[in-house]
């Protein structure tokens, strides 16, 4: 019986399409075009700057000297930059061709930043932040001098010992895109409720014609469904270990050293999923492709407003209607799989596994007492 | 006449699948519209970082910290909010970044010891990070400088907040004239419309032409006295006729929605016509996909998957400019490619300066598209009609 | 032995009464024909008997033993053929008589054997590698049939298994329904065509609104209705005193003269068509075709519910 369940499952061309390769595909889609984008913007990659001393004062002079230290630092103590010195018009057409990524102009008392026309929000802020260190350094030894010149060496010693009160180690960078990528292997969890409505199909008379017969058999149905969901099961656990091969592989995303943890939050999204394709399948009526539509459409929903699309969509839902945060099972499981991936402090990660398992296990047993069900009230 | 006006009685029964894409791109498009519409058009502006803290210190200098930090983000105190709680809400991107002030924050900075702020964030060492905590240690810094200079840390901390007030000038170095009231709603509906026309019509018009391609439907309309050349023709000019129907409501939504912009003002023909050619293009491309003879669920898959990958490598979801070399080598070979580029024509936001020779290259290499998915279509089914024989 | 006896059954749908008790028995070794136009309560009464649809009043026997949904030992004996073809697209020909006789069987050489003789009797030996996808309409109609009788089923529902199957199909199943009553089966068979029942019905009973109007032996239902003979003659020329004289005689009750066309309809009573041929003769009228039939059961099903079988 169960090799037979099993057959069914690997045979259904949808599932396998739909579970298994649309998955893959979107994340492909993903890898390919943001891949461009993660190294450029939301890293701290060297930074190619030109500068244009305007003159050959203190000013420009001591400017020269902090962007040499600058450049000196490498990427492991932070922002790393590659410096040139030039004039205005070749840093301007080097700032058009991309050669630098902005130009300073550096005059006797102030500094003006330069961003190309496509300057992306986190460089133009890098641009200023390093502009503004130092003309605020400049500034307070200009107002010490006015004020009170016998400070000026104490000032200029605290200023040169500048401390950092934020430690920043460069651990290994979570992909700003991550997100998508979670958020994928949840909606390929998620599309397991077209098994859950396979197993409605296989055992409930009122569905299928086929599961009149089983109904009519002299076999237990219970075992029927145990056997049933067992094989909707594997496939769909088999499935997801492939998703987790291909994010581990292919993305780059480390999925091995949390293996044991991850395992047991896909056994416990996947049976919430067939189950919930179970009882969403009693609730739709219509015939079985009738019913895995309109599932798919509450899915598709789901994943949706999980953020699948729109990474801030949960958040302005978080601030204006929570409680949909709070229910919705795609943004439950990113959750999950999210905590688990990126946070040092698992948090209540253990609180929600339990809490993701209690809700299995009960839609498992509301599913077996719905399946098990021999007569109706119409057919 | 029948038989076209049979057409669009069954299309209508896919009436829920057309609004429910619909309602999607229309809520995307507001999304979109609202995040992103504050992006530079030639004039820097200032990224506004949201962050909570806890100061558990509560001194002059966290005090004054967080007040700088506030001019320039928007930072709350979650001090009253669970562990468990901010976590959630650094899930949901309600805030980006978390830190923490310890007690004695204060004089341990001021008597030279180590001390450091906890610092949570899902971009530990990403650019947002680095500009926050430059911003922090420039006023931890200048605060330690005064208190230095013998200020007590009140009267260090104003004059800290002083000192940062005035930053760089940054100048946005931009050939094009600013455009005034650009409509940015505009810019992404555009963006977008040949996805959504695409996979609405592969997954209405296209799965109907496909369903009557199947074997018992197709025996019975074949037996009767209409041709195939006139079916094929009338399925052609049912999707054709439904690609206008979009089409006119596609300009509707460019006219109401930028009556007063200046994007559609000064650039409506150009709009009008890239739209057109967008239609016929997702047209042709459907005609071509269905002459192959997919069972409707696989046509759906396929309108999915040829929507969002054409999309997405030719620069519909992620800005062109922001795609790598190769992926932009490869979009060349499809249409959505050509039309995002006009697109971006018509606003400074999509960085391509307004180029008419350029644009009429585009068009014609639309039109290109168009011929060859026609008579790819012509060449499939004419083999496929060999074979049967 | 009584192997189904069904009592006062009452089923319904909120306000419509589906069977409006119901009382029936099917005895052992026979095949049972349940008539009745669309809506009569025909399947309702079958999913009831097999304890699939759950109903408001009366009792139940199979086998002589009350019927219930946990009632297994029973349900070994019962096999079922559905008028939808209840088949797995996924499974092939041989991978479903299998999977279905499984449920049953679990012998696995045994179920084996009867998988193999139950492709037989249908007559799939060449496609039993094919998906039903592949199949023509009658031959998944044979699977149909075959995944129902493959455990050897002591008590068979066939419910319309005929429908939309070319003639050399369908003769095939009949023929395979009575073998499955030589060797022993008792059958429940449902149909739209009359022809079947008069074929194959051992007893039958013709239901109307949930309700049995009539049951008995073909013959037995025949010789209830009025009408013994059905008489056409081809004869031109006939006047009114004609039809009015041929109307007064010994059991003719119904005279129609149209077209040249004479038709006479006699109730019981010795044959009346050599008496009409007679007075037609007499009159020297041309006489061309003569037919005369005896009442078939859609006689029998127009005159006890006043409407044709297939007219719903």
């Amino acid at each position: 019986m169960l090799k037979y369940f099993m057959k069914m499952v690997l045979r259904n061309k949808t599932n396998l399409l739909w579970g298994l390769i649309f998955p893959i595909a979107l994340m492909s889609l993903f890898k390919l075009t943001f891949s461009n984008i993660s190294s450029s913007e939301n890293t701290l990659d060297t930074r190619k700057i030109a500068v244009v001393l305007d003159g050959s004062g203190l000013y420009q002079e001591n400017f020269k000297t902090v962007m040499d230290e600058l450049s000196k630092q490498d990427s492991e103590g932070g922002l790393a930059v590659e410096v040139s010195y030039t004039d205005e018009k070749e840093a301007s057409s080097g700032l058009d061709n991309g050669d630098y990524d902005f130009y300073y102009v550096v005059g006797d008392e102030d500094i003006t930043v330069h961003l190309g026309e496509k300057y992306g929000v986190a460089t133009g802020m890098i641009a200023r932040e390093i502009a503004d260190t130092y003309k605020f350094n400049m500034d307070i030894i200009n107002e010490c001098l006015k004020t009170d010149p016998t400070k000026i060496g104490e000032i200029t010693e605290s200023l040169g010992n500048r401390l950092d009160y934020i430690a920043m180690e460069k651990e290994e960078e979570a992909d700003v895109y991550m997100w998508y990528y979670v958020s994928t292997l949840v909606m390929g969890i998620l599309f397991d409720y077209a098994l859950g409505l396979r197993v409605l199909a296989t055992v409930r008379a009122d569905v299928a014609g086929s599961a009149m017969r089983v109904a009519l058999s002299s076999s237990s149905k219970t075992r029927m469904v145990v056997y049933c969901l067992f094989a909707q099961l594997v496939s769909s656990l088999a499935k997801t270990a492939v998703h987790l091969l291909f994010m581990q592989f292919v993305i780059g995303i480390d999925i091995a050293s949390k293996a044991g943890i991850i395992a047991v939050a896909i056994v416990a999204t996947t049976v919430f999923s067939i189950c919930l394709g179970i009882l969403l399948g009693m609730f739709f009526k219509g015939d079985v492709q009738s019913r895995e539509n309109k599932t798919l459409g509450f899915v598709m929903l789901s994943v949706f407003i999980s953020g699948e699309m729109i990474v801030s969509l949960p958040g302005y839902i978080e601030k204006y209607a929570p409680v949909i945060n709070r229910i919705n099972p795609a943004t439950i499981f990113n959750k999950i799989f999210y905590r688990i991936l990126l946070c040092e402090n698992k948090g209540d990660l253990a609180m929600n596994l339990l809490i993701l398992t209690i809700a299995s296990l009960v839609m498992l047993t509301a599913s077996i007492i719905i399946l098990r069900r021999e007569t109706y009230a119409s057919l | 006449m029948h038989l076209y006006k049979t057409f669009f009685r069954l299309l209508i029964k896919y009436k829920a699948v057309i609004l429910s894409y619909l309602i999607i791109f229309g809520l995307l498009m507001g999304m979109l519209t609202l995040f992103n519409s504050d992006q530079s058009s030639g004039v820097f502006e200032e990224a506004n970082f949201t962050i909570c803290y806890v100061d558990e210190d509560d001194s002059a200098l966290s005090r004054g910290l967080i007040s700088f930090l506030k001019e320039s983000n928007t930072a709350v105190d979650v001090k009253d909010v669970s562990e468990t709680r901010v976590e959630d809400l650094m899930f949901f991107r309600v805030y980006m970044h978390e830190f923490k002030f310890e007690k004695g924050f204060e004089e341990k900075v001021l008597s030279g010891k180590e001390s450091g702020i906890d610092y949570i964030s899902d971009l530990p060492s990403g650019a947002q990070s680095y500009v926050l905590a430059n911003q922090i240690n420039n006023y931890v810094n200048t605060f330690r400088t005064y208190n230095g200079m013998g200020f007590d840390p009140e009267t260090s901390a104003a004059k800290t907040r002083d000192a940062l007030k005035s930053h760089a000038e940054v100048v946005v170095n931009t050939k094009k004239v600013e455009k005034q009231n650009e409509s940015y709603m505009i810019l992404y509906m555009n963006q977008n419309i040949w996805y959504i026309v695409f996979t609405i019509m592969c997954m209405s018009a296209g799965v109907i032409i496909v369903n009557a391609m199947e074997e018992n439907l197709s025996r019975r309309i074949e037996a009767g006295p209409v041709s195939r050349r006139k079916r094929t023709f009338i399925n052609m000019a049912g999707l054709v006729t439904f690609g206008f129907v979009i089409y006119i409501l596609i300009l509707l939504a460019n006219l109401i929605g930028g009556m007063n912009s200046s994007t559609v003002r000064d650039f409506f023909w150009v709009i009008a016509v890239n739209d057109l050619l967008a239609v016929l293009s997702s047209c042709a491309l459907v005609a071509f996909l269905t002459s192959f003879n997919f069972s409707n669920k696989s046509i759906n898959m396929i309108a999915i998957m040829v929507g969002l990958s054409f999309s997405f490598i030719a620069g519909g979801f992620v800005p062109q400019f922001l795609l790598g070399d190769k992926i932009i080598a490869v979009a060349k070979f499809i249409p959505t490619y050509w039309f995002i580029v006009v697109n971006n024509m018509t606003h400074s936001q999509g960085y391509e300066v307004f180029d008419k020779v350029k644009m009429f290259q585009c068009f014609g290499i639309q039109i290109l598209f168009i011929a060859v998915f026609c008579l790819g279509t012509a060449v499939v089914s004419r083999v496929r009609t060999e074979l049967k024989k | 032995m009584e192997v189904i006896k069904v009592k006062s059954l009452v089923k319904k749908y909120k306000e419509l009464v589906a069977l409006e008790h119901l009382d029936l028995t099917v005895n052992e070794g026979e095949i049972f024909g349940l008539l009745g136009p669309n809506g009569s309560g025909k399947s309702t009464a079958i999913n009831c008997i097999l304890s699939l649809l759950s109903y408001d009043k009366g009792e139940i026997e199979v086998f002589g033993k009350k019927m219930t949904p946990k009632a297994y030992d029973l349900k070994r004996m019962i096999g079922v053929v559905p008028q939808e073809v209840a088949v797995y697209e996924e499974l092939t020909v041989r991978e479903n008589i299998d999977f279905f006789c499984g449920l049953y069987i679990k012998d696995k050489e045994t179920r084996k054997k009867y998988v193999d003789e139950a492709i037989d009797f249908v007559g799939l030996n060449d496609f039993v590698k094919f998906r039903p996808k592949k199949l023509s309409g009658g031959l998944k109609r044979r699977l149909n049939i075959a995944c129902g009788i493959a455990h050897k089923p002591k008590l068979i529902f066939f419910d319309e298994p005929t429908v939309a199957v070319d003639p050399q199909s369908r003769n095939k199943i009949l023929d395979g329904i009575e073998e499955l009553r030589d060797q022993g089966a008792t059958i429940v068979y449902t149909t739209h065509y009359i022809e079947e029942v008069d074929r194959l019905a051992t007893r039958l009973a013709i239901l109307d609104k949930g309700q049995v109007i009539a049951t008995g032996t073909p013959e037995e239902l025949k010789k209830m209705i009025k009408k013994n003979e059905s008489i056409t003659i081809e004869v031109s020329g006939l006047t009114e005193k004609n039809i009015a004289e041929i109307e007064a005689m010994g059991s003719v009750y119904s005279v129609s003269y149209e077209n040249g066309i004479l038709k006479a309809e006699s109730g019981e009573g010795k044959h009346v068509v050599t008496d009409i041929i007679a007075f037609l003769q007499k009159e020297e009228l041309d006489i061309g075709n003569i037919y005369s039939e005896q009442p078939t059961l859609n006689d029998v099903f127009l005159e006890i519910t006043g409407k044709e079988l297939r007219d719903e």
